[in-house]
């Protein structure tokens, strides 16, 4: 293949690995908070996508006030899924209870967008546009690279990066994995664990929504796309289970894959995706970078 | 022993006789296939009981062996491939294909545990839907199969949904036989075993690697079987019926009688496939009431039905003894 | 400086404690032994506001803290060590210990907690060389210390340990309670519960003995060292008399 398709293939295979990432990272937040894994989490992306995307086509609202609008919904949705899903379930003695219970979830989400926002594929323009309306191109080196898989790859690295210090550095951040750690000893200790799970749903709801919002317009919006989060899932196992950086290159990896194998195998991508899943956890399923803390899940 | 003559027992025995009998003069044509797919997922329920009810393991692998046996039972039945059996032979030889099949694969998947298995039979689902959705010469790609002959039992042909009633309620009937037996077997009880401490299990001697392998075994197995009857039932098979979220939908049927209570499959699966078509006039809001009560399900009742049924007995004992107990005083 | 009441604690519709009365003494260790199962830990529970209770429990004689919730107890500086260590695992030492500050310590900025933690390092020097190992890798005993360390950086004025000698070795257990000791010297009000009766009677001022959700036995240490039926029941082949 020449120069030109590659380029265009990797930086498509990037921009989707970023999108992976973060649903990767708010996967695994959310297994170190309730210890399972949330099947509703392409849901959670879908759903930010059809807010987001309802907010400037039906609301017609500019960028700059589309933001902060969604992120209050964030909040909200944030809220309800925590206190349906985690809060009534945190002691359940059937740990697939839980994960059934985000299946329903995924399922409400679904019927939820189709209600609201009708079964039709709605379309997002892209966030910069040339003079006709069609996706602006930044050429590097005279090479076209589709703006927006630039931008999706920008604002989810930095997205990814400062959630990533959130919980590394700050010391909020710490009461925050404390909480999830062991809930018990944080409220012994005095840490608000219902605030700190709760910001951790938010961020989890945050990071799924902005990467639904950034692809919306490559894909189209519409309620199938929770099936993205099967790729996240790869980039987990792949990466190392609980190990928020092996996500991360997972999560890139998959999407670089699945990009390159449409090129040869069309319909079959999911094959490659999926076979290297089953080869990781046969031959490596601590994953490139897995650890010990990992096996909550 | 005692249960098969307790009072109990005998209620659920004359239930399903009345059902039987009733069920076929009052329902036919769509309603009759209704009934019909229910019984059939409810052999394919009790495979997934025998993985998640009484074994603990999570598996979405149901659907791939249902694919399976659909698409096995699709290409030796029919002119596609030249072979041309009889459907009775190939029906029986469904499940022993793949319960071989199952058996190999599950070396291989049974290896990793917990959700990393469960994520394995995900990846499994996705593989082979993406074989049976476009690999045309065997699978019929996105239109699948048809003209497939319906049951033949030593000349007589299931053609209607009515008589197709008392093969399938005949089936599911062994198959909870089957189910029950072995959860009272060493099998059932190394499976428990399992479910309840995986660790302590293995040192109590358990080998809890090759007992999974076999569950799984027995899963897929019962999963082909299904699916073999399922596209002869329906005269068609595509590959829409297999993908991850029917698996889940599966799970869900499972989970709601009482995954690891063998009436309660049955009744499970009656409601998922029954409910739906009572309801038909909520159409649009029945997929979200749906979620919202599978969420409901499991924060209240994660035993499913039969569990409440245990509880509401229990706490009738309870209150029984208790007024017994004042009225010694 | 904490006195319960005719304290009733409940797990659901069982009564776990039957109208218990103790009084945790200023300034000094007291200690309360008795069998699995007897309430031990549920008396800390019902202190730090984890359990359901009835009754009086009151701090300074002015506070009473049943119906506070645990995180406003924390901030009372009353500090409970639960039984099995609760440490973080997937924190290093230094952040577990960091997360102890939080009853006092606001969300953000930085106070500065540096004297608590070099207090810690100089009580548990092995803790300091461990400083950025992650919590999970550390052995037993160094993480009761790692517990009991974070505990003291929440500036306690009473500090509940429950079963601190559980699962170690009788060498670490001598030297956890020297330092135990050590730290009551320094002011702070212990409430120690143990299994290990012979230990903590030998460490504390205070015994009360409970059994079955009722104190059966208080008094001083000393004294309640040599009643012929805690030798019995809870020294067994320790005791100096026999029979």
């Amino acid at each position: 293949m020449d120069f030109r398709l590659f380029c265009t293939l990797a930086l498509n295979g990037i921009a989707m690995g970023v999108v992976y990432a973060m649903l990767a990272m708010g996967l695994i937040l959310l297994i170190r908070a309730v210890g399972v894994m949330n099947f509703a989490q392409g849901d959670l992306l879908m759903f930010g996508a059809y807010v987001t995307s309802s907010l400037i086509l039906d609301f017609e609202l500019p960028l700059y006030l589309m933001i902060p609008v969604s992120f209050i919904c964030f909040v909200v949705i944030g809220l309800v899924f925590m206190f349906t899903i985690y809060w009534p379930l945190r002691k359940a003695s059937y740990p697939a209870a839980t994960i059934i219970a985000t299946m329903g979830a995924s399922i409400i989400l679904k019927e939820l967008a189709t209600l609201i926002w009708g079964a039709l594929p709605r379309s997002l323009p892209p966030i910069i546009t040339d003079a006709n309306g069609k996706p602006g191109i930044l050429y590097i080196g005279g090479i076209p690279l589709q703006w927006q898989y630039v931008l999706t790859i920008i604002v989810g690295a930095i997205l990814i990066f400062l959630i990533h210090m959130l919980f590394e550095k700050l010391y909020v951040g710490k009461m925050m994995q404390a909480a999830c750690q062991d809930s018990y000893a944080a409220n012994l200790m005095g840490v608000p664990a219902i605030a700190t799970i709760s910001a951790t749903y938010i961020i989890v709801v945050c990071l799924a929504s902005v990467g639904g919002f950034m692809i919306a317009p490559i894909y189209m919006v519409r309620n199938t796309l929770g099936t993205l989060q099967l790729r996240a899932f790869a980039g987990v196992v792949i990466g190392g289970f609980g190990n928020i950086k092996g996500a991360i290159i997972g999560s890139l990896i998959v999407g670089l894959v699945e990009v390159f194998s449409t090129v040869f195998l069309s319909g079959y991508k999911d094959v490659t995706v999926f076979m290297l899943i089953i080869l990781f956890l046969l031959i490596r399923p601590q994953g490139l970078f897995g650890g010990k803390i990992a096996d909550k899940a | 022993m005692k249960r098969k003559f307790s009072p109990e027992a005998i209620v659920l025995v004359s239930l399903l006789v009345l059902f039987i009998i009733i069920t076929p003069r009052v329902l036919s044509g769509y309603s009759m296939n209704v009934v019909n797919i229910a019984l059939m997922f409810a052999i394919v329920a009790y495979g997934i009981s025998v993985m998640l009810g009484m074994g603990g393991q999570l598996t979405f692998a149901a659907v791939s062996f249902m694919g399976g046996g659909a698409y096995f039972m699709a290409n030796m039945c029919t002119d596609r491939l030249g072979i041309n059996m009889p459907t009775l032979p190939a029906l029986l030889l469904t499940p022993v294909v793949f319960a071989g099949i199952a058996f190999v694969i599950g070396l291989l998947l049974l290896k990793l545990s917990g959700t990393y298995f469960t994520f394995s039979t995900i990846a499994l689902v996705q593989v082979t839907y993406a074989f049976y959705n476009n690999y045309k010469p065997l699978f019929g790609g996105a239109d699948g199969i048809s003209g497939i002959p319906t049951l033949n039992l030593f000349g007589y042909k299931f053609t209607s949904y009515n008589t197709w009633f008392y093969v399938l309620i005949f089936l599911v009937i062994i198959v909870a036989v089957i189910v029950e037996l072995i959860r009272d077997s060493q099998l059932g009880r190394s499976l428990a075993a399992i479910r309840d401490n995986e660790t302590a299990a293995l040192t109590m001697g358990i080998n809890v690697y090759m007992t999974k392998v076999i569950a799984f075994t027995i899963a897929g197995a019962l999963a082909a079987f299904g699916g073999a009857l399922w596209c002869m039932h329906g005269r068609f098979v595509g590959s829409d019926m297999f993908n991850y979220l029917n698996a889940a939908q599966f799970i869900i049927m499972a989970m709601l009688g009482g995954v690891n209570n063998t009436v309660g499959i049955f009744v499970g699966a009656l409601l998922v496939k029954v409910l739906p078509e009572i309801l038909r006039s909520l159409q649009s809001y029945m997929q979200l009431i749906w979620g919202f009560f599978i969420i409901l399900l499991m924060v209240f009742m994660p035993t499913g039905l039969a569990g409440l049924y245990e509880q509401i007995k229990a706490n009738i004992k309870h209150k029984l003894q208790k007024k017994r107990e004042g009225a010694g005083q | 400086m904490i006195k319960i009441h005719n304290l009733h604690s409940y797990y659901g519709a069982i009564e776990a404690l039957k109208g218990i009365g103790l009084w945790v003494r200023s300034g000094k260790i007291t200690c309360l032994i008795g069998s699995n199962g007897a309430g031990k830990t549920t008396l800390l529970k019902s202190i730090s506001g984890a359990v359901d209770c009835k009754g009086s429990i009151k701090y300074n004689d002015s506070t009473e803290l049943i119906g506070r919730s645990s995180q406003k107890i924390a901030r009372l500086n009353i500090t409970h060590v639960p039984e099995g260590r609760h440490i973080f695992p997937g924190l290093t030492v230094k952040e577990n210990l960091e997360v102890g500050t939080i009853n006092w310590h606001g969300f953000f900025g930085r106070m500065p907690y540096q004297k608590e933690m070099e207090e810690v390092f100089e009580l548990f020097p092995r803790l300091k060389e461990r400083e950025n190992q992650l919590g999970w890798s550390l052995s037993g005993g160094e993480q009761q210390m790692l517990a009991i360390g974070r505990a003291l950086m929440s500036r306690p004025r009473v500090l509940m340990l429950d079963e601190p000698s559980m699962g170690l070795a009788p060498v670490i257990v001598s030297e956890l309670f020297e330092k135990i000791t050590e730290i009551n010297r320094q002011g702070t009000t212990i409430l120690l519960v143990e299994q290990n009766a012979r230990l903590a009677m030998k460490v504390s001022d205070y015994t009360y003995v409970i059994d079955h959700g009722r104190i059966v036995l208080e008094g001083e240490s000393l004294e309640v060292r040599k009643d012929p039926r805690v030798i019995k029941s809870y020294l067994g082949k320790f005791a100096k008399s026999h029979r």
